[in-house]
């Protein structure tokens, strides 16, 4: 049921984020519905089920878009196992909480993207202010998609019998 | 413990060396299958969202419906008497254009394509993606153009989807030349400026393009059309970039520099024509 679960908000994550068009005024920033199922299942469940959760949503976003596969997996990865490793010190049920971590990797996975493509020659047509303005309107959008994702997801886990008690 | 967690990072990384490494046609099957994953529900949605906005649309009109449709009532007899007008000078039309060869000095074998999403996935690029692919004989660099003007150029292909990288992207370039004395230059987009008009249903900003390298000693008039020049291999000669609406001398000094309005409506693109031959 995890799967299916994992399956379908990956799904419907990486719809909403190829559908919604991106707000030039904030860098043709995306709201990151992706990362934000990634840091939910870094908050909720087991090293291995996020684990699969980043690969996964980086892979699908980076289908979705012009990078290179793997990039966004690789971010994805990275920053959800310091979240695996940091979420007991934290207070991750409170969505007040999750909205601030989803406003934060938002930035920091833009900067680790912009790294990456930077480090292979991919960004030379990207001056670094569209990349600062990019990370805001990724962090700003960060902000308001991961309370929506973690709340929608684990209403859903609830609704079906997962409790967080089975992954932890 | 300690050993088994290292082994898994061990694994993990090993994980991603592959897949930062992967072939070509590895990556290219492996991106290709996700997208096609998305590309039915992405379709449909964007057919679902077209209909709610158009209803949403209608509805919140509803007081001027009952004035427009009298008015229609009249505009209707006066129009069934002009399409008959029409009609015979559709056919004169026809006619006309199949006399001229029209089609064939055209001479490029196009496939319509309907967007069905807009902008890459993390907005790093500004792409559109198409309903066709492969299948229909749609591959990689082909142009993609609409009947105002060049549109930009295919750089992703599925069976069933391609993305297509807009001229107004800041990484896309083309050899283009001026309308008047065939002055050749380099046009590359605009980007995005923090000027403009901003809202969710403009994407691409009315940015203007650039061409660069234009000689010092022509005369380009504002105003004057854009056109690709041939050279490159992916543009055929002779299709409609835009409109001069500035001329300035680049930093240097040794060239002039255009600035360029795009001739195709860049932020309402529905329906779009890939050159798949010539």
């Amino acid at each position: 049921m995890t799967a299916a679960i994992m399956i379908f908000l990956l799904l419907a994550g990486g719809l909403l984020q190829s559908l919604i068009p991106a707000a030039s005024s904030l860098g043709l920033s995306k709201p990151p519905f992706l990362m934000a199922v990634a840091l939910y299942y870094a908050l909720v469940h087991s090293r291995g089920t996020a684990v699969i959760a980043a690969i996964l949503a980086g892979i699908i976003q980076d289908s979705m878009s012009l990078l290179p596969v793997g990039y966004s997996s690789l971010c994805f990865v990275i920053f959800g196992a310091i979240l695996v490793e940091t979420r007991e010190t934290l207070f991750r049920d409170s969505l007040f909480t999750v909205a601030i971590l989803g406003a934060g990797l938002g930035a920091l996975t833009t900067l680790g993207l912009y790294l990456m493509l930077t480090f292979n020659s991919l960004a030379d047509f990207i001056p670094f202010w569209w990349v600062a303005l990019k990370m805001g309107g990724t962090a700003l959008l960060g902000l308001g998609a991961a309370p929506v994702v973690w709340w929608s997801a684990s209403t859903l886990e609830r609704h079906v019998g997962l409790t967080y008690a089975d992954e932890r | 413990m300690r050993d088994r967690k290292f082994v898994l990072w061990v694994m993990l990384a090993t994980f991603f060396l592959v897949l930062l490494n992967l072939p070509p046609s590895v990556s290219s099957a492996l991106r290709g299958f996700f997208r096609g994953s998305m590309a039915t529900y992405q379709g449909g949605v964007t057919r679902v969202l077209s209909r709610v906005h158009k209803t949403s649309a209608a509805v919140g009109n509803m007081g001027d419906v009952i004035k427009e449709r009298d008015q229609l009532d009249k505009d209707v007899t006066a129009l069934r008497a002009r399409l008959r007008n029409l009609d015979v000078m559709t056919r004169e039309n026809k006619e006309l254009r199949e006399l001229l060869g029209f089609k064939d000095r055209l001479g490029l074998r196009t496939v319509a394509c309907e967007v069905i999403a807009r902008d890459d996935g993390y907005g790093w690029w500004q792409t559109i993606r198409l309903d066709k692919g492969s299948d229909e004989g749609i591959g990689v660099s082909m142009p993609v153009i609409t009947p105002d003007g060049v549109v930009g150029r295919v750089t992703e292909v599925g069976a069933q989807t391609c993305d297509v990288l807009l001229i107004s992207d800041r990484s896309f370039k083309a050899s283009v030349r001026f309308e008047q004395d065939g002055t050749f230059g380099i046009l590359q987009g605009g980007g995005i400026s923090l000027s403009g008009i901003h809202s969710l249903g403009v994407l691409c900003t009315p940015t203007p393009f650039r061409v660069d390298y234009v000689r010092k000693d022509t005369e380009i008039k504002v105003g004057e059309l854009v056109m690709t020049s041939g050279f490159g291999g992916v543009f055929p000669a002779g299709l409609v970039v835009g409109r001069v609406v500035r001329m300035s001398l680049d930093e240097t000094g040794l060239y002039q520099v255009a600035d360029v309005a795009p001739a195709a409506d860049m932020a309402r693109l529905q329906q779009v024509l890939v050159i798949t031959g010539r």
